[in-house]
């Protein structure tokens, strides 16, 4: 069971579906883990139900009822459930697109001696989507992120000065927030990343990294 | 033909047992694809959905957008009413979730934000997967929420409907109700809580 979540306004948002699109998918990866944060959007999704219905309307054509009706003709077939072909166990339902055929099989490149890394999506202007992986037991030097950070637990655990997380922890970290992670020492840890920015190493000794780090 | 009209109703005089009734439409349509239950629930919920579509920002190309969405939202109804199930979430409750993602897909289109991830992907529908809460059964978890509403302070929910029905941050939302953007985000907080949406709702009772 996951100890950190995502607040109740963010929920809103995600089921008003407000937030960027890299939000929306990190919320939807913690909800994979998380029964309680489920249940809330349950509720919200309720709520949303109840206001909609509460709109007084717009007048609506007869010419798009009828447009509406042929379409739904010219489509007789109902829908099928489409169940994905293969679902690799390790890996959340909302991420099964990005990461087609488990962990193992991503182009992983080597960013430190304990760490890896592999961007599954990256958008032109918009913040990177990837995964970090950290060797059972290895250190992340200190370093901050230049700008705000969401992270999602997916394997393993890691901890820094503020707490010890597990798969489903849902952080944000602002762009000052400076932390030195080690993973658990049991197994490797893997999460999920979305970052406007790359790290940047404070500790003296990494810091001839930094340029190669985005 | 029927016509499809205004709807405009208060929500105390609108019952529970009328979204029942929208529940057999879908069932009617997932059992022998019946078209007057279609008919009925387009002239339920096409205005609905395009007063939705109209506050949340399809508002380019007059109608064109709007329309858009309610035709593509009403067609889904059609093919996926035998993925409905009234025991995990009511009828409105659906109709809501598919018109959300749909309008997310068309303005990411129109924007032309391609992305590799759908709607589909990012929001599981209600009933598909999962334990459910039980407590959605039966209709008690929206007989609650209306009753919330009803008692809501006016600014309270005010800003909730900014948030769920129309295209706002909560910065844009401050801007647009003039208030700094911690009572906005205090003014959700208090309402999302006296609707009592989360489970500490049950232990209450
Ligand atoms: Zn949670």
């Amino acid at each position: 069971m996951s100890k950190f979540h995502p607040d109740q306004a963010r929920l809103a948002d995600y089921v008003a579906g407000t937030l960027s699109y890299h939000e929306t998918l990190m919320i939807a990866v913690h909800l994979h883990f998380c029964p309680e944060c489920k249940a809330y959007v349950q509720g919200l999704e309720a709520l949303g139900g109840v206001l909609l219905d509460d709109l007084p309307g717009e007048p609506v054509s007869d010419s798009l009822l009828q447009a509406t009706l042929n379409a739904i003709e010219s489509k007789p077939e109902a829908e099928r459930r489409t169940e994905p072909s293969y679902r690799h166990p390790e890996v959340p339902a909302p991420l099964q697109k990005l990461v087609p055929s488990g962990f193992d099989t991503l182009p992983w490149r080597k960013l430190l001696p304990h760490l890896q890394v592999c961007d599954i999506e990256i958008s032109p202007n918009g913040p990177k989507i990837s995964l970090h992986r950290i060797r059972p037991g290895g250190r992340i030097p200190r370093h901050t992120h230049r700008g705000d950070e969401y992270t999602v637990v997916l394997k393993g655990g890691f901890s820094d000065s503020l707490g010890d997380y597990n798969p489903g922890d849902f952080l944000y970290r602002s762009g000052e927030h400076e932390h030195e992670p080690v993973a658990a020492e049991s197994e490797e840890c893997i999460c999920l990343t979305v970052t406007e920015e790359p790290l940047k190493m404070t500790n003296w000794k990494w810091r001839w990294m930094n340029p190669f780090l985005s | 033909m029927m016509r499809s009209t205004v709807k405009t109703r208060t929500g105390s005089n609108y019952t529970v047992k009328a979204s029942d009734e929208w529940a057999d439409c879908l069932e009617a349509i997932a059992e022998r694809q019946d078209r007057k239950s279609f008919v009925n629930l387009f002239n339920h919920f096409a205005p609905q959905i395009k007063g939705y579509a109209r506050s949340s920002g399809l508002t380019a190309m007059g109608d064109a957008l709007a329309d858009e969405l309610v035709q593509e939202t009403m067609t889904n109804l059609w093919r996926k009413a035998h993925l409905f199930d009234r025991s995990k979430a009511s009828a409105t409750t659906w109709v809501f979730t598919i018109a959300r993602n749909l309008r997310v897909d068309l303005l990411r289109r129109q924007r032309k934000h391609h992305t590799t991830l759908s709607s589909d992907d990012l929001w599981q529908e209600p009933h598909t997967e999962g334990d459910g809460a039980d407590w959605v059964e039966k209709g008690y978890l929206e007989r609650q929420i209306r009753l919330g509403i009803a008692q809501l302070p006016v600014d309270q929910r005010q800003v909730i409907g900014k948030v769920f029905l129309e295209d706002k941050s909560h910065q844009e939302a401050a801007e647009d109700l003039n208030l700094p953007l911690g009572t906005v985000k205090s003014r959700i907080r208090l309402a999302l809580k006296k609707l009592r949406v989360g489970l500490e709702a049950d232990s209450n009772e």
